[in-house]
């Protein structure tokens, strides 16, 4: 099956997809098991690979881009409504 | 395994061979352009500044204008003043000629105007081709090539086909022993403390955490309510959370090693390996000035679709998606998109560096063949 997301750097704890993935719909082009979308990814947005608590750091480019401002789930749409700045 | 190259008096390499003519000021631009159109072979280039500037305008004018000459890919200059202006053409030339390559001088206003100059800089011209086409190419390192990186016209697939690319490619050159500038300023923007982190010294992250502050604060003054532009709505809809983000999407292509120094925008660096450069993010003033510091060749990521080129670097150009490379393939050397297919970023970045390789020994690029020989000098003050 062709992979409809990538992830950019090994500590990544999100994948960008690379065209629209609707909810339900398996992740592809990830080491990890059985991992489907919890909710439509828009093409180019964020997908959680791993549960991020509260308040931990969202990883992409292995560097944090904020914190998780509520429990993502994996398969769960990472954007601006569930990240809040690092810094306050 | 190195590649063929121009070694110059001065021991620097250069992966071209041009003979450069080159107005120290804009009064002189007809007469510049007047031997091109003669002599098509040489680079004849011309700007818009040299006179009429404050003192900080005048000293990066001249450092930049100094540093195009100084490039390893030119064998020979001839420069072209009026006369009257701030910008000396002999200062400039003595300033030049420290790197041992040929360089001369025609002054408009010394040598019987326009027709009898451009008369008298054909003949220089000519002579210099002749010595430039007597040059060899001879085994040269990688430890003696400096890239410089940019992104222009990005998009929402920057940041995760092309940068991360030219970042390993970057991340190659530099293990390599050689140099890579990763510059634009305005889009190290909310990176502060992760490039300071990499820094090799405590005074080198703190040239860093100033650069960022200060281009933080040109932005609110001349931007003012424009100023968001650094993070739109449309980067939002692209995915971007935030600037942050979209930041750390942009400096990806300078790799992931050691930020060895910070130079001012158009100073050549005194280090290898990775070097940041103060520059706009507006593409052509980021270009000129890493030129100016000695850049043999340029890797440009875009996504919506820049064609420019320099007049003596050649670009390499980078499409992030396979719709752009289709739709302007006769300005594109490269297709990122075939990382959304499936390529690996390191099997994409070893292809680049194979490419590389070829420009380097000659092979032109298609800005090179389009002639998209564009140029602009940083200002930061107005014109009197």
């Amino acid at each position: 099956m062709q992979a409809n997301v990538i992830v950019i750097h090994r500590k990544d704890n999100v994948a960008v997809a690379m065209r629209e993935i609707e909810a339900g719909e398996a992740i592809v082009g990830v080491e990890s098991k059985e991992l489907k979308a919890g909710a439509d990814i828009p093409p180019s947005h964020k997908v959680a690979l791993t549960s991020i608590p509260k308040g931990e750091p969202v990883i992409k480019y292995g560097e944090s881009i904020g914190l998780a401002d509520e429990s993502i789930r994996p398969g769960d749409w990472v954007h601006t409504h569930n990240i809040k700045p690092e810094e306050g | 395994m190195g590649f063929m190259g121009y070694r110059r008096q001065n021991d620097m390499v250069g992966v071209r061979n041009y003979v450069l003519v080159l107005s120290t000021v804009s009064c002189a631009n007809g007469v510049v352009n007047a031997i091109g159109r003669e002599l098509p072979e040489v680079r004849a280039v011309t700007h818009t500044e040299g006179c009429g500037r404050g003192v900080a305008d005048v000293g990066i004018s001249m450092r930049t204008l100094t540093g195009l000459g100084k490039n390893p890919n030119v064998a020979a200059v001839l420069l072209v003043g009026l006369g009257c202006e701030f910008i000396k053409a002999p200062a400039m030339a003595e300033a030049i000629s420290a790197t041992g390559k040929p360089v001369e001088y025609l002054v408009i206003q010394e040598n019987g105007g326009s027709q009898n100059t451009t008369r008298k800089g054909i003949e220089i011209a000519k002579k210099f081709l002749d010595h430039a086409n007597s040059l060899k190419r001879e085994e040269c390192g990688w430890d003696e090539i400096t890239i410089g990186l940019e992104c222009g016209g990005s998009d929402a697939m920057s940041g995760v086909t092309a940068n991360p690319t030219v970042g390993a490619t970057a991340d190659w050159l530099v293990g390599q022993g050689g140099t890579a500038i990763l510059s634009e300023t305005t889009e190290m923007i909310g990176t502060t403390e992760i490039l300071a982190r990499r820094a090799a010294s405590p005074e080198i992250a703190e040239k860093i955490r100033e650069l960022i502050k200060k281009q933080e604060n040109l932005a609110e003054i001349h931007l003012g309510p424009f100023k968001n532009v650094a993070i739109s709505p449309g980067n939002m809809d692209g995915g971007l959370t935030n600037i942050v983000e979209k930041s750390l999407g942009c400096i990806i292509k300078g790799g992931t090693t050691t930020i060895k120094e910070v130079v001012d925008y158009a100073v050549e660096p005194t280090e290898k390996g990775l070097i940041i450069m103060d520059t706009p993010g507006s593409d052509i003033f980021s270009l000129t000035g890493m030129a100016a510091a000695g850049t043999q060749i340029m890797i440009f990521t875009t996504g919506r679709g820049s064609p420019v080129g320099f007049p003596i670097v050649p670009v390499i150009k980078i499409a992030t998606n396979k719709g752009l490379f289709e739709k302007m393939n006769d300005d594109m050397d490269v297709n990122a998109g075939r990382i959304l297919e499936g390529v690996s970023i390191e099997n994409a970045s070893k292809d680049l560096n194979v490419l590389l390789a070829r420009v380097a020994e000659g092979e032109m690029t298609k800005a090179e063949a389009n002639r998209q020989d564009v140029l602009s000098i940083q200002t930061v003050g107005p014109a009197f």
